[in-house]
């Protein structure tokens, strides 16, 4: 059995315009264009969702890197670069410093 | 000699900063299992963090340290962390002689929310030049590369290398 299915869907012309100059572009057909943007747009979606609960401090960065499926060391660049930093304060810092003395 | 245990988002910054060998020489350092996926998950990339960190494991300069898993995931669920983070607050809440080093928001927020002994990357690279396991350039140089890297706060990095006197 076919582990494809039929998904009707109405699309705006935009859209549609947009997966026939993908599919133009990456010598591909029109459903293969069509896979490729979704799933990339997917993981652009929750990098985008996960990244804010990693801001608001609603989950950990491990989680985050885990639900987007890319690594620790990745979600930290995607972190900066979405502007994202540390909240450590003057005083963690010192308290921290007391500690390894 | 403190017993520290690290996080996979820790490691990686002091990777960077090129000292986290150093930091071994200083103080017992631990991981868990749980962090040492996280880290070497980046192994097929080749991220160099993650192949230091193999050596280190190897060599027995950091070492892996069990939890007991049914806290993991409690504290997994409860503060919604990955199983990296959650497994070394276990860690703290057991062993309460042991420092945590974490400089991921929700980690620190959870270590400071139960007065577990917490300390960042920044405090580990002015430690071992106080300890004079690395020159003054060497600390300047280390703290160079985190300011660059963007994950703290400009004034604490430069409050740092004010401290390297």
């Amino acid at each position: 059995m076919s582990d494809v299915e039929f998904l009707g869907a109405r699309l705006e012309k935009a859209i549609i315009k947009m997966v026939e100059k993908t599919a133009e572009e990456e010598h591909v057909d029109k459903t293969k264009a069509l896979k490729e943007l979704i799933l990339l747009g997917r993981k652009q979606f929750l990098l985008n969702k996960y990244l804010e609960s990693y801001r608001k401090g609603i989950c950990s960065l491990d989680k985050a890197a885990e639900e987007v499926g890319i690594t620790v060391a990745e979600m930290m660049h995607e972190a900066v670069k979405a502007g994202i930093q540390s909240t450590q304060t003057r005083e963690e810092y010192r308290n921290g410093l007391k500690l390894l003395s | 000699m403190k017993k520290l245990i690290i996080d996979s988002c820790s490691i990686i910054l002091l990777a960077k900063a090129s000292v986290l060998e150093r930091l071994t020489e200083l103080h017992e350092m631990y991981i868990t299992n749980a962090v040492a996926e996280e880290v070497l998950a980046g192994k097929k990339k080749q991220f160099a963090d993650a192949l230091l960190l193999e050596r280190l494991l190897n060599e027995k300069k950091i070492k892996s340290i069990p939890y007991p898993k049914e806290m993991g995931e409690k504290i997994m669920s409860d503060y919604n962390m990955g199983k990296g983070e959650a497994s070394i607050i276990t860690v703290g809440f057991i062993q309460k002689e042991i420092i945590i080093v974490t400089d991921n928001l929700q980690g620190r927020k959870v270590a400071k929310v139960f007065g577990l002994p917490l300390v960042g990357s920044i405090e580990c690279i002015v430690s071992l030049y106080k300890n004079k396991k690395i020159t003054k350039e060497k600390a300047k140089e280390s703290l160079g590369i985190l300011k660059k890297e963007g994950w703290f706060q400009s004034y604490l990095i430069d409050d740092a290398e004010e401290d390297l006197t």
